[in-house]
């Protein structure tokens, strides 16, 4: 990597780690000891969001032109989110594209993630099956997003009639994932699930 | 055993002033063995002098000689001292400095005076003359301070807007400066120093009447006035000009003054890798944010490979505030000077290129061509790369589509020239391009980070999530897709938005 973003992305790891909110556990980076460009962090799920309880990992890439251009960010930890990809993890969001500045940091980076979990922009997503279902059956979404945060962030509301429904399909010999996104993409209608998956 | 350092350089000496040289070399070892403290820290300096009789071109008929001083000493010793040693009563010369006159109590250390500083002897009666001019000598207590050190100072107290950042350390060494491009000799950005003189002869035998306020004081000219001291001149009005500090400069030196580079005195850490360094660049933004060099020729050198400059009718190719502040741009594009040679050449030629496509030019679309063509119809689709003087490549393309030049509507494959004997030679010329161009082409694109822009073709690179790419040319904005190279749409975002199996 480059000499700047070497010896700035040391700066902001150190600041990550001093801020207020890795003390409260909420935000968390790590990385390998001589290797600034591959970080992990971590966000925990915001309060009075279907995210709540939830850790979720993400992979950062530092560009060797940071802080000229953006970290690159995906969501390790499986997500249901309007403006993040059920499938890859990818992002959409303004800052870490065409909006990116060089003044801001990866602190920033993981508070601006933790405020999208909080306030999705289903107007601009990057998933388009969970904004379709985020802005026409929002019970349903948050059903949804719930389970994918119980089942793959660690979190604690446990649905058993939603995992009744995936055990149902995995035991026609799917795959547990692939099972989970087709019910979650059809507002776990068992049928229209299967229908999805066989097509 | 300290060391006894004296040497005067008279370059036109009479037999007379040999004489008092001589008398004043003992004087010195007297005064140097018994009574000077201390010989560290002096320096070598040059004094010029502009001789009262008659003499019509001074620079032929100056005497120079070069004289060491110590920086503790006052102006009315080293006013005696030149005096001695050019044979002349103290009463009859004057210093002059950087546009203004020495006083007698002025330290030299607080003049910034240091090794191969060059001042001026000029004939008291000469300074008379213009007595309606200069009143630094009568003004009580009110020292003549040199016009670079008034500026710098102004430039701090500009820079002291919000007084309650905590600051200046100017008791260390950081004292502010001008900075300057130094061309020829460093080719880097140096430390730089403002000198004046005289507009009509250019000599720096010169004082001002007015000290200088603002960069446009010095940088457009005739706006202050003085008085020419060299004997014959009438010259009125001042000419600012600025040397590297890091060495003496010869004739061909060329400086280019960099405004927006500036002492750190207030060690405010940098936008980009959050050192604090002792030269920065400061934005003209409102936040005045910092960035030091090293990071500001890495930035230049960024957005000019990804073409983030930004063409602005008024100021060129320039750019901005990298925090994305309003109204940042940098006004004065000599600044890019610091890529370095080679690739502020590249500068003036994307510069080039951008300005001539926002006057309705096209750049050839040949790989390793990219010269800018202006076409001279508006209305005429077939552009030729004119080869001429080392540029161009003699590619006949399409003004719409970018492909080699063809007839009729755009994106139809071009018929097999059947029948078309007479004009044979020269489509098949043009096939031939067009072949070598595309098997280029998809030798370029095929697995790669960076594919040009659909819509002005200049590279852009994949950077981030989805397929929805964003041209990165300021200019441009062009939103298109990564996978079918044509405009965002609704059918790409139901279909592959983002890349399946896509990973970063
Ligand atoms: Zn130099
Ligand atoms: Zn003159
Ligand atoms: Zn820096
Ligand atoms: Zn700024
Ligand atoms: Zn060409
Ligand atoms: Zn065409
Ligand atoms: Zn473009
Ligand atoms: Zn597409």
């Amino acid at each position: 990597m480059a000499n700047i973003a070497a010896g700035r992305i040391q700066r902001e790891l150190r600041e990550v780690m001093n801020s207020d909110e890795a003390i409260k556990n909420q935000i968390k980076i790590e990385f390998p000891i001589d290797d600034y460009s591959e970080l992990q962090g971590e966000i925990i799920g915001p309060p009075e969001t279907p995210y709540q309880g939830g850790r979720f990992k993400l992979h950062i890439k530092v560009p060797e032109t940071y802080p000229f251009n953006p970290p690159q960010v995906k969501f390790v930890t499986k997500i249901w989110h309007p403006n993040i990809s059920s499938v890859t993890g990818a992002i959409c969001l303004d800052i870490l594209k065409d909006q990116w500045a060089a003044a801001m940091t990866l602190r920033t980076v993981l508070l601006s993630l933790q405020a999208l979990l909080a306030d999705a922009e289903p107007d601009d997503p990057q998933d388009a099956v969970v904004a379709k279902q985020y802005k026409d059956d929002h019970d349903e979404y948050i059903r949804t997003a719930k389970h994918w945060t119980t089942v793959y962030a660690g979190g604690n509301t446990k649905n058993q009639e939603l995992e009744q429904k995936v055990k149902q399909i995995v035991e026609m010999g799917f795959e547990e994932t692939c099972a989970r996104e087709a019910l979650s993409s059809s507002c776990w209608d068992v049928a229209k699930a299967i229908e999805n998956l066989m097509s | 055993m300290r060391s006894i350092s004296l040497r005067v350089a008279v370059l036109r000496a009479s037999a007379q002033q040999a004489q008092f040289v001589f008398v004043f070399v003992c004087y010195y070892v007297i005064y140097e063995v018994l009574l000077c403290p201390s010989n560290m820290d002096r320096v070598l300096i040059s004094v010029k002098l502009i001789q009262s009789q008659k003499l019509s071109k001074c620079a032929e008929n100056a005497t120079v000689m070069t004289v060491h001083i110590n920086p503790s000493q006052n102006g009315g010793e080293l006013r005696s001292e030149v005096a001695r040693l050019s044979g002349q009563s103290p009463a009859d010369i004057r210093l002059v400095f950087a546009g203004k006159l020495i006083d007698d109590v002025q330290i030299m250390e607080d003049l910034r005076i240091c090794e191969n500083t060059m001042i001026h002897a000029v004939p008291a009666q000469r300074i008379q003359c213009h007595s309606d001019g200069p009143k630094t000598i009568k003004d009580e207590g009110v020292k003549p301070q040199p016009v670079h050190v008034l500026m710098e100072s102004r430039i701090i107290d500009e820079d002291q807007r919000s007084p309650e950042t905590p600051d200046v350390d100017l008791a260390s060494s950081l004292h502010p400066s001008f900075y300057v491009y130094c061309k020829s000799h460093c080719r880097s950005v140096q430390p730089g120093k403002l000198r004046v003189c005289c507009q009509t002869c250019k000599d720096n035998a010169f004082i001002v009447k007015e000290d200088p306020v603002c960069w446009d004081d010095v940088i457009l000219s005739n706006r202050i006035s003085g008085s020419c001291l060299v004997p014959g001149c009438q010259g009125q009005k001042a000419e600012f000009f600025f040397k590297c500090s890091s060495h003496a400069s010869s004739v061909n030196d060329q400086f280019t003054v960099l405004p927006l580079v500036k002492t750190n005195t207030r060690r405010v850490i940098c936008i980009t890798c959050a050192d604090i360094l002792t030269s920065v660049l400061v934005f003209p933004c409102s936040a005045s944010h910092v960035m030091c060099l090293d990071c500001f020729r890495q930035y230049c050198r960024l957005c000019l490979d990804e073409r983030r400059f930004i063409q602005s009718p008024e100021l060129g190719y320039t750019l901005p505030c990298p925090a994305g502040c309003e109204d940042s741009l940098i006004k004065d594009t000599h600044h890019f000077l610091v890529l370095g040679k080679e690739q502020y050449a590249r500068y003036k030629r994307f510069g080039t290129e951008e300005y001539l496509l926002s006057e309705g030019g096209v750049l050839c679309p040949s790989p390793g061509c990219g010269a800018g063509i202006l076409p001279e119809s508006d209305g005429e689709s077939r552009v030729e790369c004119l080869q001429e003087e080392g540029f161009g490549c003699g590619f006949v393309f399409c003004r719409n589509c970018h492909e080699a030049y063809h007839e009729g509507e755009c994106g139809q494959r071009i018929e097999e020239p059947h029948g078309q004997r007479g004009s044979g030679s020269e489509v098949d010329m043009e096939r031939e391009r067009r072949a070598r161009w595309e098997s280029e082409e998809s030798k370029r694109t095929i697995g790669e980070t960076s594919k040009p822009c659909p819509n002005c073709k200049v590279p852009v690179e994949r950077n981030g999530g989805c397929m929805h790419m964003i041209c990165s040319r300021t200019q441009c904005k062009y939103e298109w897709c990564w996978i079918c190279g044509i405009e965002w749409n609704m059918g790409c975002l139901e279909d592959h938005w983002f890349g399946a199996g896509f990973l970063l």
